[in-house]
């Protein structure tokens, strides 16, 4: 792993950054059903990956979904209000409201958490070679370690490439705070994919 | 985008490379995730319309209500002030050749005397001398052909003194506004905040004024129409109007109605 790399993990990201289609949008803020359905297809796979992440890799699959749900039903109430010619991008201002589904979420319920085992968590696929697992698994455990606060910085900045002003407004908190949990996120991972690197030595 | 003055501090702890990070994959979601996300989404929006229209019903009743208390009090003090700008002479009712008394078996706000054409009046059925009165009990309501207007002497005699329009309520303490009490008040109901099951304590507004954080096990307020608000610290806000009955108690869910769009 070079210097480089490790600096930059969010730059290389693979992620989906479709946006909805103007005239979609503005038809979906006019409840038409057939444009509720584009932005949801749109969106669901960046909302269900945010959710399944922010709780860890713990949640179970009906939990993961009822937030989704849920995260969705709070964007369709606040979407008439979304302003398309506004700074934030609709992907952003969705994973926005999600993100705060979850930490209200987790704020009501930490025992949705649950420490990561041995057995293969919900996201391993069993065709993954035995190593990939256990750094999965590594990340899970550093992710749960964090308040539900510092792992949507975390997740937010390396699974979905917005940037500190952007996860700043999403967690609605300054743009030193969003560094300083970012310090932790990184530091906690750390500790564990060093501990991991210990055992395999 | 990286923030040089953060992540590439020679003390930062390094963010693990890419393909480190790509290890912690996502399952799949449920291939009819799209269907539930708008069954569900379509089920509470109805279900918060429903309750949005019975709230707004409520408030209907309430308004409409309070519009009728108006109306009866503004009666009140007309006719309190008819009676208390008549003067002494003018307080002796006029001698009417056949006036109709209209006697209405329980007592009324408004002394005066109704006057009808007498033309178009049915003789009395019963033969009644002028000094026999009907028996109160009977059928509504008696009409009755009194020779003077000392028909009008079965007014209570609290009645006469009509400087005094608080006298027309025989009560020693209305008699004089000064040695009045304050009224009471209309009575008191309890209220019950709490916050949805799946959602974070809120700061709760009692019309308009802040009085804590949910739950609110308990708080007494004045019965009547009051407004409660939820505010959550991440913008959410729910509002519910009520109207309480003295003595009763009420207990309210606040689930967020809004969102504020961080972005405006």
């Amino acid at each position: 792993m070079t210097a480089g790399a490790q600096r930059e993990p969010a730059a290389a990201a693979p992620l989906e950054r479709h946006e909805l289609e103007g005239a979609t949008l503005l038809a979906a803020q006019r409840d038409e059903r057939w444009a509720r359905r584009a932005l949801v297809q749109t969106y669901q796979g960046r909302v269900h990956a945010l959710v399944w992440r922010l709780l860890a890799g713990a949640g179970r699959r009906d939990q993961v979904e009822d937030l989704v749900q849920d995260a969705f039903l709070r964007v369709f109430r606040a979407l008439p209000r979304f302003a398309p010619e506004g700074p934030a991008r609709l992907s952003t201002w969705i994973l926005s409201i999600a993100t705060r589904a979850v930490i209200d979420e987790l704020r009501r319920r930490r025992a949705v958490v649950m420490p990561v085992d041995d057995d293969l968590p919900g996201g391993e696929r069993p065709d993954l070679h035995h190593e990939q697992r256990a750094v999965a698994r590594a990340i899970a455990a550093a992710v749960a370690s964090l308040s539900p606060e510092v792992r949507a910085a975390f997740v937010l900045r390396a699974y979905h490439d917005l940037d500190y002003a952007e996860i700043a407004q999403t967690l609605e908190v300054g743009l030193g705070t969003v560094k300083s949990r970012l310090w932790r996120a990184r530091a906690a991972l750390q500790e564990h994919l060093h501990e991991l690197h210990e055992e395999i030595r | 985008m990286t923030t040089p003055e953060d992540e590439d501090r020679e003390d930062a702890p390094a963010m693990p490379g890419r393909e480190l990070l790509d290890a912690w994959t996502v399952p799949e979601p449920g291939a009819d995730l799209t269907d539930r996300v708008l069954q569900h989404m379509e089920a509470s929006l109805a279900s918060e319309t429903v309750v949005s229209m019975q709230e707004r019903r409520r408030g209907g009743v309430g308004l409409a209500l309070v519009g009728i208390a108006m109306v009866a009090a503004a009666a009140l003090v007309l006719s309190l002030v008819q009676l208390w700008s008549a003067g002494p002479g003018q307080r002796e009712a006029p001698a009417v050749a056949a006036p109709i008394v209209v006697r209405i078996p329980y007592p009324v706000a408004v002394p005066t005397p109704v006057e009808a054409v007498p033309v178009a009046v049915e003789p009395p059925t019963v033969e009644a001398p002028p000094t026999v009165e009907e028996p109160p009990v009977e059928a509504p309501p008696t009409v009755e052909r009194p020779r003077k207007v000392e028909a009008t002497s079965e007014r209570p005699q609290r009645s006469r003194d009509l400087k005094n329009p608080f006298a027309f309520f025989g009560s020693d303490k209305h008699r004089d506004p000064a040695k009045s009490k304050p009224r009471e008040p209309a009575g008191t109901a309890t209220l019950r905040i709490r916050t949805g099951a799946s959602y974070s304590p809120a700061t709760v507004y009692l019309d308009g004024k802040a009085i804590g954080t949910t739950p609110i096990v308990k708080t007494k307020v004045p019965a009547g129409l009051h407004t409660v608000e939820w505010a959550w610290p991440d913008g959410e806000w729910a509002k519910s109007t009520v109207t309480l009955e003295a003595g009763e108690t009420q207990v309210l869910e606040g689930l967020p109605s809004d969102l504020k769009n961080p972005y405006r």
